[in-house]
């Protein structure tokens, strides 16, 4: 039976002309500038400082201090969102994760309110605070030095600090995962402590006190103690409503403060009855996370799933009208907005721009294996095409045997408004590549996305999707220079695996390469194993763990493996310019001997000045990925398929397998600008192609290039891939036909995920030379929305200069002749 | 006694006032090679004289070297008893140890407005060893210190 | 007409959107018995292989002038980089070229690589509802090639069209091409013979001929194509002639291909020109309009005089026949309701006649997507 009772799937008739509080809320919010909000750095630091003892076992104390925190977190109010909550204690807050990376904005506390790129506001008190109460306490607690001190300033951690090679994101952030808020909406956070002190008391009977046990015990302990500090948050927002409904003498605001103050007084404690306790329980919850996890990618997941039974029900009792739906799914997606990172102004220089990334998924099939798409999926669409937001990232499931025509050409239309959002998703092979981990059928079903584009069974699998982003032309170039690398200098980095020069085939070469990528994946996976052992002892995350299928059963923290399913996430930076490198070394040297190997390294070494014979040659006639070159398809191929092997040979500290992914948020733009040339003809400090994109303008056709990469052995790409695709305009009914149906094929072709831009070379040209000119255009970056001005000068050029593609032809457009020195190869 | 006080009380603030003027020009020089020289000389006497400043090393205890490249340089820094000692020699048993290409690069590193961080890191200008949130603290006294002698603070 | 030898293709159009339903591709094939003064496909007149310079390209570095064993490159700034009475396109100089500035036009594919290449597209033919296109050129002067390749893509339930100018061997067409053909695109382009041999080197009898014969006897749809070419094809009595032909013939639809100043810059890079009276830009929107408008009244019998452009100025006539432009809009014709044969897709200009699309089926079809 058809879940859609929708007349209208695309939802015309409601506009945000006439959804006055929609189009107020999101006017605000995009006046509103960010603040530093040290709430929670503030009272975490008081607890585990004044009020607690190192001695306490680290789950509980950590859970003490979590609920301390909650329970002193201010119930604030404001604007006129329907949902009670707020992630801090300002409109639009970036709050301190001193345990994690906060304290690298130590250097600029006097001066982050006016730097330049994405300025935060921190008023005098609080750097003051920061500065002489707050840091000091973590100089040698936080993450990163704790775990130096303990393993005795490891070399792996010496080479992540170089930053050219790969990054350790677990110095900065676990996250990245998708809980099951769908307990909390069906037995409520009461239900949650019933089970845990009920599985308690069993472990006590048993008797037993084995290390494990007694671990149990405190993790059963903790998830009560954090489980309450939650229900004194709602308490205090319920409180705080009433208190503020008495003194209001707007009426409909008043009505809105004492709804607030009934839902929360319900809510999350208790399960869910209506559509709107259902979202704000959920809301509350997500606020929650983040009082123990950083905000970076906690994806709330399937949204139009879990909340569906509540609007159903509520609509067949006559409850609850669309348009109230779309308020508060709006009201929702803009609660998703109010908060954003704490990012130093160094990072923002090489990464900056982000988001907080948490991923909303629609859509799809369910656990049956049956269309899944509903109403919900079809309002959830409309909010999102009328708000045009940062974020939530929105991604539609597609499965083309089960979803229907209308539905995918729906989410296609989707983008085509938006020029941007959602992006697009594979079923049939997302599933399958997810059942090759070992995910179970119904549960590989309920996929969501994690932050960008990463996989996970919604609350089980706990995923820690952006471990490792790993520098692939490091290796690379570490190969074709014995272990050393243009940007480190003369310092012998990695093994000596000969110089190429003397290398009389091929194979040679890439059994060099494979001999680089073996030791320095080797070194990532160390200093991660480090990092997760003391992300266990210092930093347990009971409250996370009680949003998830598997923890309480096993009694066990998430972070000691407690969820169903385990894996550590690998994600690749420089994958097409590393296969087109790899291509044109076989094809120059050991094919069409055009060059040897030494004269190419001397051309590398030049920039190619005085080379550009050679030059042109390597750029126009070396086999390209996303053409179907043979070479080109080997060695993209060979790749693929080695880093799978390789990753998959390694089990984690939570005895999970690594997975590799191919997406790159705007790390390819920054580690672009750290490498010197390379054989693909990319001049130095030029970005790299994005995600699992092909270099641009190598592939000048869109069918090969979608053949290409979906093409690639999918199973092989466990962590996810982005592509990022550019249309310059998608105009009429036929040409979103066309989109969709170009969109299908590719998935049927393989592929995993596809993101578009709608945009022009010359659109975003000037949007980078006239910033005042486009304050809300909103890109696609490699996995995630951003606002363009928002993004660093690198990244502006790698989205410039992405392949557009002519939708009328299949073929590349031309890029504009005046602004050709943009391109990585000129 | 009472005349050694009387005298520091008098030449300090005097010291302090030329040395700010010889930092502000030091920021201002295209080779900065006295940066660190003056950026430590300056600060100490901050401490001393700032009492807000001053508060930065209560109960702090940090010991630092600082090396430029070519070994030409090699100080010493010690905050212990909240107070500052700058000795020129090395240093055992450091917090974090900072190596930099020269002065004008450790300069670019903790103050410049805005720090051309991708050609530092590409240049290997600064680079450290141990602890980074000592440097973090360190880079934020500097920068208060900055904004004090041009009077922004 | 050249014998059958090695038919070139000069280009595999991946994700063609412009040659029948759904997303195709087309097969260009090289060498035309015609060879018409506007030919958008410059390239495609020939049955030989040629070598294109692309001086944008040209980085400078001499090398094709070093390899070439003809002496046929000079290094003339601002001219042709070959002497094409030397030239044998053998191929060495676009080889060595490192920048792509010269290249080689014209590949053998042998019947089994084209297949096996198309079939790898199959994806986005079944997706799409689209297919395999032949065009050129002329396909069917390759009748045995072509027909074989055909062949084997219908075994493959690939659906195929062609493009052709009509001239052709009537029987060999019927017997070794038409069973494996889903739809034909027929150019017709100046119903006058002499003008015809004028502009295109060969008089229009066979063609109209061989028109009339599939008009009459095709099983599958046949659309006739007509190229507007200003001052030559898209005039008032050429087009007049054209419609009542057509309308004679029992059509009541035709596409118009609007005219694409591109291939002049196409043919200067084989070192030809085209007709030098022919314009370096579009026709003006307006006047377009206003030939089709014009067309389709002629096309079903309603206008009897041919009022047009230059003569009496089209626009104004457009403006006084509002009424049926209402029903020429453009996301009209995306809808199959108002296509004479569904699925013929967006190729140019779907004429519509006005007893074609009635008011009713007008606002079923207008679900246009904002
Ligand atoms: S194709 Fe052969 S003959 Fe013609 S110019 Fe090139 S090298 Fe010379
Ligand atoms: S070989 Fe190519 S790039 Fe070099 S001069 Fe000849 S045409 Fe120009």
């Amino acid at each position: 039976m058809s879940k859609i009772t929708l007349k209208d799937i695309r939802l015309s008739e409601y506009t945000l002309d006439n959804l006055g509080l929609l189009r107020r809320l999101r006017e605000n919010l995009m006046k509103t500038r960010p603040e530093v909000c040290i709430e929670r750095a503030r009272h975490t630091t008081r607890y585990l400082r004044d009020l607690s003892s190192d001695g306490e076992p680290m789950e509980t104390r950590y859970a003490k201090a979590v609920a301390y925190f909650l329970s002193k977190k201010e119930p604030l109010f404001f604007d006129d969102n329907l949902l009670a909550g707020t992630t801090t204690s300002k409109p639009f807050g970036a709050p301190v994760y001193q345990e994690l990376t906060g304290m690298t904005i130590w250097p600029e506390l006097d001066t982050i309110s006016t730097r330049e790129k994405n300025p935060l506001i921190l008023s005098r008190e609080d750097a003051e605070e920061l500065n002489f109460d707050i840091f000091p306490y973590w100089m040698e607690r936080n993450i990163l030095e704790y775990t130096r001190k303990k393993y005795n300033n490891p070399g792996c951690m010496r080479l992540f600090e170089r930053i050219v090679f790969f990054l350790a994101s677990k110095a900065g952030t676990i996250s990245h995962t998708v809980p099951c808020y769908r307990k909390v909406l069906e037995r409520g956070i009461e239900g949650i402590i019933e089970e845990a002190s009920t599985r308690e008391d069993e472990v006590r009977k048993k008797g037993t006190d084995t290390p494990e046990d007694r671990h149990s015990l405190e993790f059963y302990q903790a998830v009560q103690t954090v489980m309450k500090g939650v229900l004194d948050y709602a308490a205090n927002l319920s409180r705080k409503a009433a208190e503020l409904a008495e003194r209001e003498s707007d009426p409909s605001r008043r009505e809105n403060l004492l709804k607030m103050s009934e839902v929360c007084a319900r809510v999350p404690a208790k399960p869910a009855r209506t559509f709107r306790e259902a979202v704000n329980s959920l809301w509350i919850c997500q606020v929650a996370v983040h009082a123990e996890n950083i905000n970076m990618a906690i994806s709330p997941g399937r949204l139009d799933q879990v909340l569906y039974r509540y609007y159903r029900n509520d609509m067949d009792n006559g409850m609850l009208t669309v348009r109230e739906a779309i308020e508060l799914i709006g009201c929702l997606w803009l609660k998703l907005n109010d908060n954003t990172n704490l990012v130093p102004e160094t990072s923002e220089e090489l990464f900056g721009g982000a988001g907080t990334v948490p991923a909303v998924t629609v859509g799809g099939v369910g656990e049956d294996g049956e269309d899944a798409v509903n109403d919900l999926t079809y309002i959830m669409l409309r909010v999102t095409e009328l708000l045009k937001l940062r974020d939530p990232s929105v991604n539609a499931r597609y499965h083309y045997e089960k979803n229907t025509e209308e539905y995918r050409d729906r989410v296609a239309e989707v983008i085509v408004n938006t020029k941007a959002v959602p992006a697009f998703h594979n079923d049939v092979v997302d599933i399958k590549v997810l059942e090759n981990q070992g995910t179970s059928t119904e549960h590989a079903r309920d996929y969501a996305v994690i932050g960008c584009v990463e996989l996970a069974s919604a609350g089980r699998s706990y995923d820690a999707s952006s471990s490792i982003i790993f520098n692939l032309v490091s290796a690379l170039e570490l190969a074709m220079y014995n272990g050393k690398r243009p940007a480190t200098g003369d310092e012998q980095i990695g093994p000596q695996t000969g110089d190429p020069a003397g290398f009389s085939t091929f194979e040679e070469f890439w059994e060099a390469f494979k001999a680089q990528l073996t030791w320095l994946i080797g070194e990532a996976i160390k200093l991660n194993e480090y990092f997760g052992r003391v992300h266990q002892e210092i930093l347990p995350t009971p409250l996370l763990s009680a949003f998830f299928e598997g923890p309480l059963d096993k009694g066990r923290d998430l972070i000691r493996g407690g969820a169903v399913y385990n894996s550590s996430g690998a994600t690749h930076i420089g994958f097409a310019d590393t296969v087109d490198s790899l291509s044109a070394i076989e094809k120059a040297v050991f094919i069409d001997r055009r060059c040897t190997f030494a004269e190419l390294l001397k051309a590398l070494r030049d920039d190619f000045r005085g080379h550009e014979k050679l030059h042109a040659y390597l750029v126009y006639k070396t086999p390209k990925y996303g053409t179907d070159d043979p070479i080109a398809v080997k060695n993209s191929q060979n790749l693929i398929r080695f880093l799978y092997d390789f990753y998959q040979g390694h089990t984690n500290y939570r005895g999970g397998k690594y997975r590799p992914g191919y997406w790159t948020m705007t790390n390819h733009a920054g580690q672009g600008k750290l490498s010197g040339a390379l054989p693909n003809g990319r001049k130095a400090h030029k970005v790299f192609a994005s995600g699992i994109t092909p270099a641009s303008q190598a592939a000048g056709d869109l069918s090969a290039c979608l053949k290409a990469v979906g093409g690639l052995e999918s199973v092989c790409i466990p962590s996810g891939e982005a592509l990022n695709l550019k249309y310059p305009s998608v105009k009429h009914n036929g040409d979103i036909k066309t989109f969709a149906q170009a969109v299908e094929s590719y998935f049927r072709y393989g592929g995993l995920h596809v993101q578009f831009n709608i945009m022009s070379y010359e659109t975003l040209i000037d949007a980078k030379k006239n910033p005042e000119k486009y304050p809300e255009l909103l890109v696609r970056v490699s996995g995630y929305s951003a606002y363009f001005k928002d993004l660093n000068e690198a990244m502006k050029d790698e989205i410039i200069t992405r392949t557009a593609y002519d939708l009328d032809t299949g073929r590349a457009v031309p890029f504009p002749e005046e602004y050709r020195s943009m391109l990585a190869f000129e | 006694m009472f005349d050694k006080i009387l005298d520091w009380l008098t030449l300090r603030p005097l010291r302090m006032k030329r040395l700010r003027k010889r930092f502000l020009k030091c920021l201002e020089s295209e080779a900065a090679e006295e940066f660190l020289e003056m950026l430590l000389k300056f600060m100490s006497l901050a401490f001393l004289l700032d009492r807000d400043f001053r508060r930065n090393i209560e109960g702090f205890n940090g010991r630092y070297l600082f090396k430029s490249r070519d070994n030409s340089i090699t100080v010493a820094v010690i905050f212990e008893d909240g107070r500052m000692k700058v000795h020129e020699k090395v240093l055992e048993d450091t917090n974090v140890t900072v190596v930099f290409r020269n002065g004008k690069a450790l300069m670019g590193y903790l103050l410049s407005p805005k720090p051309d961080i991708l050609g530092s890191l590409l240049r290997q200008d600064v680079t450290f060893n141990g602890n980074l949130n000592y440097v973090y603290k360190f880079a934020y006294m500097a920068k208060r210190l900055q904004l004090m002698a041009t009077g922004e603070v | 007409m050249r014998a059958e030898g090695r038919p070139l293709i000069f280009n595999l159009h991946h994700f063609a959107l412009d040659d029948g339903p759904g997303i195709r591709t087309t097969v260009f094939m090289k060498g035309c018995p015609l060879s018409c003064a506007w030919c958008h496909n410059p390239e495609s007149v020939s049955p030989e292989p040629e070598i294109a310079f692309y001086g944008h390209l040209c980085i400078g570095c001499g090398s094709c002038m070093d390899v070439c064993p003809e002496g046929a490159v000079s290094m003339r700034p601002g001219r042709d980089r070959i002497t094409r009475e030397r030239c044998t396109a053998c191929g060495t100089c676009s080889n060595e070229c490192p920048s792509t500035a010269l290249r080689t036009v014209g590949a053998y594919y042998q019947v089994d690589t084209l297949v096996e290449r198309l079939l790898k597209e199959r994806i986005f033919y079944d997706t799409s509802g689209g297919g395999v296109t032949f065009s050129g050129g002329e396909p069917a002067i390759f009748m045995d090639y072509v027909g074989t390749v055909m062949k084997r893509l219908k075994a493959e339930g690939i659906h195929v069209a062609i493009q052709t100018s009509g001239m052709f061997n009537l029987q060999e067409f019927g017997r070794k091409l038409l069973p494996y053909i889903d739809l034909i695109f027929f150019d017709l382009k100046l119903i006058d013979s002499d003008m015809h041999r004028k502009f295109t080197g060969r008089g229009n009898n066979l063609i109209l001929e061989n028109f009339r014969y599939l008009a009459d006897n095709s099983p599958v749809p046949v659309v006739p194509r007509i190229p507007l070419i200003p001052g030559i094809t898209a005039t008032g009595e050429n087009l007049s002639g054209l419609a009542d032909f057509l309308r004679y013939s029992g059509f009541t639809s035709a596409t118009l291909l609007p005219y694409n100043p591109g291939a002049i810059s196409k043919a200067a890079a084989l070192g030809k020109a085209l007709h030098p009276t022919l314009p370096n830009r579009m026709i003006p929107a307006g006047e377009e309009e206003a030939l089709t408008t014009f067309f389709r009244q002629r096309l079903s019998g309603h206008a009897k005089e041919a009022p047009l452009s230059e003569d009496i100025g089209a626009v104004e006539y457009l403006k006084q026949s509002k009424k049926h432009k209402e029903v020429f809009s453009d996301e009209c014709l995306e809808h199959p309701c108002c296509s004479p044969h569904p699925g013929i897709g967006r190729g140019g200009l779907l004429i519509v006649p006005l007893h074609a699309c009635n008011r009713s089926l007008r606002r079923d079809c207008s679900r246009n997507i904002s």
